[in-house]
């Protein structure tokens, strides 16, 4: 009666095979992935972002800067300087502060977001496309 | 003479004593120099969304309001005691009035509520901070609309409150941890009432001028005491 191991002796090179054959077509349904895929890449979009600190006394800065495709005006001002969310004002996401100048309640000193020269729209959702001007602009409101 | 009675006779004795001992505290905060004029903010709307109708079309500033003899009005002066005691709460009101928090500045005593109103024909937006944290944002609609917006004063502490549409529009609340708290009027003149006798640090507090604090001593033949803020303060504390 042949062994438990003669009888696998006898199988190996056939279950080798099967294993090899196996592995080569996983490579070969990855291949394609591997290969830069232009269609699938992150589209990249130029845009021009201004930062200008008004009363903070800082000097402005801009530049123009690539961003993937789905970026918004606050994913873009941190391309430039460290920025800090919090509950500043009116919701969660309300940037509270670029390069340490913080937003000021007492002060009526604000943050205030433009897009090629508009402002009726949200910093945090709305997508940039090609070209779009940002301006993050430091207020401070007469009260 | 029953055990009630006795405690009864005893608790009014005390009482007039603590009376008879505690004295008013009174001041002026006195601002040198010439003086300010307040501000005039021109009326604009934020967007074509929000109304400024009955706003008028200018607004003076309340945040610097100076007598023609020098005197600063809404300002916070109290005593830091080491016996602190609680002050009953109370219900205050701050409305909206013509696009304009009415009064400046509310001082209430720890635990009060506070109902924050709108008595104007169009939206406001209240919202509430202490220090950059926001507390509240209340959407609040025109009157005749129910719209009051009741909040509780829980923490001592100096809450500031703005409405989110017309930028012009702050308020303060101060919530008293004791009842040694006072607000000066539009001479600048305050009484802090039943002040406890004996030495003590007086601070004052205002939202334009900064603090300062003074050590006194608190007697019932204590002469007024008049606080000072220079002109050159206020000028560095606004081009900060």
């Amino acid at each position: 009666m042949e062994s438990m191991w003669q009888h696998h002796g006898r199988r190996w090179p056939r279950m080798g095979a099967i294993i090899l054959l196996g592995v080569g077509v996983i490579g070969a349904g990855r291949a394609p992935s591997e290969q830069p895929d232009l269609s699938k890449a992150p589209q990249r979009l130029p845009v021009t972002v201004r930062v200008d600190f008004g009363p903070a006394g800082k000097p402005a800065r801009e530049e123009r800067v690539m961003v993937d495709k789905g970026s918004t005006p606050k994913d873009v001002v941190s391309l430039l300087f460290p920025i800090q969310s919090g509950a500043t004002c009116c919701n969660t996401r309300e940037l509270a502060a670029i390069d340490g100048v913080r937003a000021d309640p007492a002060t009526n000193r604000w943050w205030t977001c433009r897009l090629n020269g508009k402002g009726d729209f949200s910093p945090f959702l709305k997508e940039l496309s090609a070209g779009d001007r940002v301006e993050w602009i430091y207020v401070e409101q007469l009260q | 003479m029953d055990l009630r009675r006795t405690i009864a006779i005893a608790l009014a004795a005390l009482g007039w004593a603590a009376a008879a001992s505690a004295s008013d505290l009174t001041g002026r905060i006195q601002l040198d120099g010439p003086r300010p004029e307040p501000t005039e903010i021109p009326v604009r709307a934020k967007s074509s969304t929000y109304s400024v109708q009955g706003c008028g079309t200018s607004k003076r500033s309340p945040r610097l309001l100076v007598s023609e003899e020098g005197g600063v009005a809404n300002a916070v002066v109290w005593l830091e005691s080491a016996a602190v005691v609680p002050a009953a709460p109370v219900t205050a009101t701050m409305d909206q009035q013509a696009c304009e928090f009415v009064p400046h500045v509310l001082l209430v005593p720890r635990g009060s509520t506070v109902t924050i109103g709108n008595s104007d024909g169009i939206l406001h937006n209240v919202r509430m901070f202490r220090e950059t944290q926001m507390l509240m944002h209340e959407w609040q609609p025109p009157a005749p609309q129910p719209n009051a917006i009741a909040w509780r004063g829980d923490e001592p502490g100096r809450y500031l409150v703005r409405c989110g549409v017309h930028a012009w529009m702050s308020a303060w609340i101060i919530v008293a941890d004791h009842p040694y708290y006072a607000l000066s009027d539009a001479e600048g003149t305050f009484t802090i009432r039943h002040a406890p006798p004996g030495a003590s640090t007086l601070r004052v507090w205002h939202e334009a001028l900064g603090e300062q604090e003074r050590s006194v001593v608190v007697s019932q033949d204590r002469a007024p005491i008049t606080i000072r803020f220079a002109e050159q303060r206020r000028m560095a504390w606004e081009s900060r």
